[in-house]
Parts: structure tokens; sequence; C-alpha cells
């Protein structure tokens, strides 16, 4: 072997190296930067924070977590078993309630992780050098699930680390009884951290032991089965039988299929080698790897805990037990692929050559010749595979949790309002809260309900709602924030339809500030509120309802309904000539008679009655599509409120709305004709003056409809009746 | 015998020098899209559409300093291996230098098309 095919031999391997090395120290260095960003954030960024933050402090405060009375407040369910709220809870007793303290040890509890699936890649080739442990470990810290789950105060990270750990003892000495027991606990600590981290790492774990001492493996089933058997019915004794309820019974939510479906696409699109590099494994890895044994069984059982994720409310921490398990895949093929062909080291070529002389060429077996070659090709295959791999996992990060952790985080000066707030109306009475729960225990203030898990049990029939509702109509809330996630009505999963009416009926949204509304109570002496779709002396009524507030933009009106895009009726406001113009797909204007100048028109607008990205099939009647003068009654279906907001983008569920002058000969205005476009640049106020328009028509005084001075930006506005409209 | 040695040294110089000039010109052309991709990484976490805000002058630090951090870099590596190439020709050293130039700058490529 001449010094040219040495120097190939050696290099392009080491070159490959440095390429993936490269790529996966971009991986953990924006892993870390968002880690850090996360946990320096002091507002919540999850649902899910808040009720656990909540049962932290309730334990420091001597307050039962797994209470059996729930039909009086306040209205709360642990869906979790207690080891992350009982760890979290000692440093809320030491430290006071923060956000920080779960949320550190979620970040610890994912580097603890890759670190054992780093060392578990270690044991099953110790005679590697260290990349395939570091590309087990770096693929699963920026898999976008984990990635985003890794810094919230969240339980599951704390349960695939202790699950983690006891794999890695039960695979590093099965012989060891210490080993045995120790896991057995660690397995015990994950399933009391999350119920469903009971199955895949024992199951496989068991198995694998099996495969080396049956009697091992029988210890540990049994040292698991007991000892985690003998917890729950210490749990049940000292809760008089809550803790089944609020971690089995109040956790069996309804399944949807299609969520199952749209997860399985993600995951496909996300990480198409890993899924491709498993399939592979499951045909041929038992005649390759020992590691088969346990890792075939941890991925099929984490697919199978993985489907849960169909369960209305869940979300991707449901993927992050068969992340690792795609992680632990990657290490080991790694680790086999980085000499697939042994060759006995008496038989290798010398590598090592001195740095100033070209070596003389070495005589070298032709098999040992295409066996390093063949190595050197599998190799580079795969690491350019991985590669590819981590590179789009770390955009997809990139572009996907980090950049909505970003938005999120931006719009600081909109905490402080919000939590100063919560803070000022608790004084007064009970404060309810979604998304921003955490807000409350986090200034010491306790749940008085966590929405989503009884809306769930009033569907499952297993609580009884009508205390919660009668104090809603007694506006005994002084506060109540509901999130409005602009691309998806998540709210309509956490308030039943019996809670929100109660809320719309009593309470009115009066500031929308990061995407949460903020409910106080109707002020009936002072204010005046739609009665159904109509103001008091408006002489039209109103196009649709506002429940979730409106919108003030420039002179047109974001009206936000309650209800799925398509649902919520869309009414002429009086009577007149439909119309829908060449250049619109999404919306209809109407020509009515001015009733306070006789013999001149005002021309009413509805526009975004379509769904998102989708203006073919817009909510539009048949009748109107393409309308040119039909006769249209006041109170007539004319759409429903869509997401559209031109073909790129959505938001709400709306009605974009406005009354706009009549040209001279009362037909729309050409110049306006554009606002069919949701963003279209339409003249001013006075260039329509300027164009002989009657400029500015009055909402207030048309319909009753608020109004802003403020142009350029959005205004939020409560939906009241104007007073003073004639 | 002797001139057919010569041949081959020549060859090799040519491709030492051909090698050595490909990476300079790459790595030349390598140092606004890095540039670019450290940017979008940047505002992936910290974008603020704002124009004065203080995100924007942030990003448009790290630009500048880049272009002077990579410049000073391209000089080094570009002089620097010259340097190293001419005084190390035709041994293991140069040829292995050689590899891990285009080990880097091909990670630098594929760093510009992936971010």
């Amino acid at each position: 072997m001449k010094f040219i095919e040495k120097l190939f031999l050696k290099d392009i391997r080491l070159s490959t190296q440095i390429i993936l090395i490269f790529f996966l120290a971009i991986a953990i260095i924006v892993f870390l930067i968002h880690g850090v960003m996360v946990l320096f954030f002091q507002y919540p960024l999850d649902y899910g924070e808040g009720p656990l933050l909540n049962q932290a402090l309730r334990i420091t405060q001597g307050e039962p977590l797994y209470p059996v009375d729930i039909a009086s407040p306040p209205y709360l369910v642990s869906n979790y078993p207690p080891v992350y709220v009982l760890f979290s809870a000692f440093f809320v007793w030491i430290f006071g309630p923060s956000l920080v303290i779960g949320r550190l040890i979620s970040f610890l509890s994912t580097i603890g992780t890759a670190i054992f699936i780093g060392l578990i890649v270690r044991l099953f080739f110790p005679d590697r050098n260290f990349l395939p442990m570091l590309s087990g470990a770096t693929v699963f810290i920026i898999i976008p699930y984990v990635l985003e789950w890794s810094a919230l105060y969240r339980i599951d990270m704390l349960a695939l680390c202790f699950s983690f750990a006891g794999l890695y003892l039960v695979l590093k000495d099965p012989e060891k009884n210490r080993n045995i027991i120790l896991a057995a606990v660690l397995f015990i600590l994950a399933a009391y951290t999350r119920q469903s981290f009971g199955l895949a790492a024992p199951l496989s774990a068991t198995i694998w032991t099996w495969t080396k001492n049956r009697k091992q493996s029988l210890r540990l089933a049994a040292s698991y089965a007991v000892g985690g058997l003998a917890l729950f019915g210490i749990l049940q004794l000292l809760t008089n039988g809550g803790f089944f309820f609020h971690i089995i019974t109040a956790n069996v939510n309804p399944f949807n299929w299609d969520t199952v479906w749209n997860f399985a696409r993600d995951i496909l699109q996300k990480i198409p080698w890993l899924i491709g590099l498993f399939l592979l494994y499951l045909v041929i890895g038992w005649r390759t790897t020992k590691a088969y044994a346990f890792l075939a069984l941890y991925l099929i059982s984490g697919i199978a805990v993985a489907l849960t994720i169909g369960k209305v409310g869940s979300n991707i921490n449901y993927l992050v037990e068969i992340s690792a398990g795609f992680a632990l895949l990657t290490g080991v093929v790694m680790g086999w692929l980085t000499e697939s062909f042994r060759v006995p080291s008496n038989e290798r070529p010398d590598l090592v050559f001195s740095k100033d002389e070209i070596p003389e060429a070495e005589t070298v077996k032709p098999g040992v010749r295409r066996k390093m070659w063949l190595n050197l090709a599998l190799f580079a295959v795969l690491a350019f595979v991985l590669i590819f791999q981590v590179a789009n996992l770390t955009r997809a990060s990139l572009l996907g949790p980090i950049t909505s952790h970003r938005n999120r985080i931006k719009p600081d000066k909109d905490y402080i309002f919000l939590e100063e707030n919560i803070k000022s109306a608790a004084k007064e009475g009970p404060v309810l809260a979604d998304e921003f729960m955490a807000v409350l225990p986090k200034n010491g203030i306790p749940l008085y309900l966590q929405p989503f898990e009884m809306s769930q049990l009033v569907n499952a029939g297993l609580w009884d709602q009508s205390p919660l509702i009668d104090s809603l109509r007694n506006r005994q809330f002084p506060l109540i924030l509901i999130h409005h996630f602009q691309f998806y009505p998540v709210y309509l999963e956490r308030w039943t339809s019996e809670m929100r009416l109660a809320i719309f009926e009593n309470y009115v949204a009066t500031e929308m500030k990061a995407d949460s509304l903020f409910f106080t109570p109707k002020d009936f002496e002072n204010e005046t509120y739609p009665d159904g779709l109509s103001c008091p002396r408006a002489p039209w009524q109103l196009p649709t309802a506002a429940d979730m507030g409106l919108y003030w933009s420039s002179g047109q009106m974001l009206m936000l309904g309650d209800g799925l895009t398509g649902e919520i009726p869309v009414y002429a406001i009086a009577d007149g000539l439909g119309y829908q113009f060449s250049e619109w797909k999404t919306a209809v204007a109407i020509q009515h008679d001015d009733p306070f100048n006789p013999g001149e028109f005002i021309w009413s607008f509805y526009g975004d009655l379509a769904p998102a990205y989708d203006a073919q099939n817009s909510y539009i009647p048949e009748k109107y599509q393409g309308a040119e003068g039909i006769s249209v009654k006041a109170g007539e279906l004319i759409g429903y409120q869509g997401r559209w907001l031109g073909p790129d983008q959505q938001t709400w569920v709306h009605l974009r709305f406005t009354l706009l002058p009549s040209d001279v000969d009362g037909n729309f205005p050409e110049s306006l004709l554009g606002i069919g476009d949701p963003f279209a640049d339409l003249p001013s106020y006075k260039e329509q003056t300027r164009m002989g328009l009657n400029a500015q028509v009055s909402l207030s005084r048309y319909t009753g409809l608020p109004e802003s001075a403020i142009f350029g930006t959005l205004d939020f506005l409560p939906f009241t009746c104007e007073s003073g409209t004639e | 015998m002797e001139n057919k040695k010569q041949k081959y040294n020549t060859l090799l110089v040519i491709i030492a020098v051909l090698l050595w000039a490909a990476s300079a010109a790459f790595a030349f052309l390598l140092i606004l899209p890095i540039l670019d991709s450290i940017i979008t990484i940047y505002a992936t976490f910290w974008a603020d559409p704002n124009p004065i805000g203080q995100a924007y002058y942030l990003g448009a630090s790290i630009r500048q300093l880049g272009v002077l951090t990579l410049a000073f870099l391209f000089v080094v590596g570009v002089v620097g291996g010259a340097e190293h190439h001419a005084r190390n020709f035709n041994t293991p050293a140069s040829w292995h230098f050689m590899f891990i130039t285009y080990a880097v700058e091909l990670s630098l490529f594929l760093f510009t098309l992936f971010f």
C-alpha cells in the first residue's frame, strides 16, 4: 500500500469526522443558547407550567396534592404522579415560587439523558472513539420535540432521565444485584414522575436481561412491579383514593386519530433519515449489534407509548421518549458502521507515519485493503446521512420551537402589564387564567381553576360545572384571561361552551396582551353592550358576534368571534344590493340607502370570509359569488367568519368589516376596490376627500360599534356599543 | 530517470499550487455566505423588526465584526498555508494540512447551504 492510499484512507475519515463534529457542535450551541434564553425568561411558555408550579406551591403550604373533593373550589386536577412536583416543591420551599426552578430541573435532566445515551452507546462500543457517543447524545438534544421541551417547567425530561439512568445500570452489568435493584428504583421514579414512562425502558431492560440471566431478569421485573404497586397502594391510602382519580380517571381524555397522523407526518418530515435507519435496523440489526435485544423493543414500545399523543390536549412531550430511542439508535448504528468489517490489528497497514518523510510502500493483503475501503465508504455514507439529518434537525429547531419561543418572549412589556393586572385583580377576588396561569402561583397566588382539565372532566361527565357557571354569572372573578392563539383556537378545548357563554354574557374583553384576552366584569350601569347583534339607538344591526373582542385596523374592524373557522355566521347589516366585484374572492359588499342622508348611498364591506390560505372555498353562499346588485335583506346570512388573511397568512377567526362611502354616482369607489386584499394600500381619508369621496363613514353612528383614533397599528377595542350614538 | 523524477516533482508542485489557490479562492468566496448564515441564526433567536431596535444594531455589529474576523482569518490562512506548504512540500504534513483545509472549507460551505 502506497503513501497516497494510506493518506486517503486516513484523511478522508478524519475530514468526514471534522465535518460531522462541526455540525454536532453547532447543534449543541443552538441547544444551549435556547436553554439559556428560556431559563432567563420569567413568564410562562406553556399552559402546563402553571398547574405544576401551583402543585409545588400547594405542597409547601401543606395543601393536598390529590384532593378527593373537586366539587368545591379550587377546581384543580393533578394529572401526574408526585416525584417532579416534590422535587420542585423542595426548591420552592427554599427559594420561593419561580419558574426557573422547574425549568432548570428539566434542562439538567435533558443534559443528563443525553449523557446517559452517550454512556449506553459506549457500553456497546468500548473500543470506538467518542464520535458514536457524541452523535447519539447530540441527535437527542437537537430533535425539535426535545429541544422545545428541554427547559420547560414540565415533568417529562426528569422522567426520561430516571428512565435512562435505570437502563444504563441494567445494560452496564445485569449480573450485579445492586444494579438491578437500583435500576428498579429508577424505573419506579420515572413511572412516578410520569405514568407513561413506566413501560418502554423497564420492559426492554427486563427482556435484555432475560437474554443474559433469566434470574436477574425476574428479579428486576419483580422489584419493579412490587415496588411500584406498593407505592401505588400507599399513595391511594394516603389520598383516600384521590391518587387514582387524578392520575388515571382524570387523564382519560377523548382520542383523535387525526392528531396521531398529523404528528406521524411531522416526524417523517423531520427525521426521515432516522426513520430509514430504524427500519433498516429492525430488519438486519439482530445480526450485527448486541444492542438489538433491548433497543428494538425500546423503540417499538416507545412508538406504542407515543401513539397516545392522540389524546385531546396532548403535546409533543409524548414524543420525547421515542426521540431518545432514535438518538440511541443513531449512536449504536454509528458505532457499528465506524468499522463494519473487522481487520485484525496485526494485518492493518501502518497509518501512523512521520510528518516529514513519505513512508515506503507496504505489502497488505487484498482482503484487508478491500475491507478498509469498504469500512471507510460505509462510515462516510453514514456520516453524511447524519450530517444532513443533524443540520436539518438544527434548522427545524431554529425555525420551529426557537422561533416560537422567541416570538413568545419578545413582547416582554406585555408580560409586565399582564402580571401587574393579575396581581391587582387578585386582591379583589380569584383570577381565572389558562395559558398564563403560572403567573398566579409565581406570585404566591393559588390557582382557583385549571380550565382545560376541568373542561375535560365535564366532557367525560365526571364533574358538575354548575357551581363554577353560577360564580361566572355572579361576576365573582375580577379578571379572566383567555389565551387566543392566532393559528388555532385552543381556548375551545380549555373552556366548555357553557363556561364561555357565561363569560361572554357577563364579562367583556377589554384588552389583549401577548395574545391573551383580558375579560373583566361587564359594567351594565355605565356601559352599553350589544343585545344579540344590535346596539340600542343604532339604525343598523351588527354584522356578526365578536365575543373575543375587536381589533381596529386603520378604519376597518376585525371582529373576532367565538368558534371555529366557517362556524360563526355573518349577516347583512341592513337592506341593500349585494355585490362581489371581480377582484374579490373572499369578500362581498352591500350598497345601502344612507339613513341619515336620504338619496345618498353607503357601502358595507365584509371581508376575509374564507378558510386560511384557501380563497377557492370561501364561506360566501353561491348566490353572492359574483353578485351584481342582488337584493339583500337585513339579517340575511352572507357568509361565515374565516381565518383568511391573504394567500400567505392566516389569523384569528374573524370578519373584516367596515363602512365605505360611495362615489358621486352611488357606486363602489374604484380607488377602494383593493380593499378585498387585507394588506392593500388604500388611500387615506385625506386622499379620499381629495378624490371627492365622503371619506370616513362612522361605524359608531350606523352600527354602534366603537371606534379608535389610532391609525397605522392595530388597536384592541371591547365589544361594546359606543355611547352617544344617534 | 532523473528527468522522470523532475517531471514528477513539477507535477506535484503544480497540483499543490492549484489546490492551495483553489482553497484560497473558495475561502474568500465563503466569507459573505458565512456571515449571512450567522446573521440568520442570530435573527432566529433575537429578531426584531424594529430598524432602530437593539437587536438590529447588535446584528449589524456582529456582521461588521464578523467581516473583520473572517478577513483576518482568511489572510492568516492563505499566507500561513502557503508558507506551510512551501516549507513542507510533498511531506505527509503538507498533504495532511491540505486535507484538513478542504474539510474545514467543506464544513463551512455546507453550513452556508443549510442555514
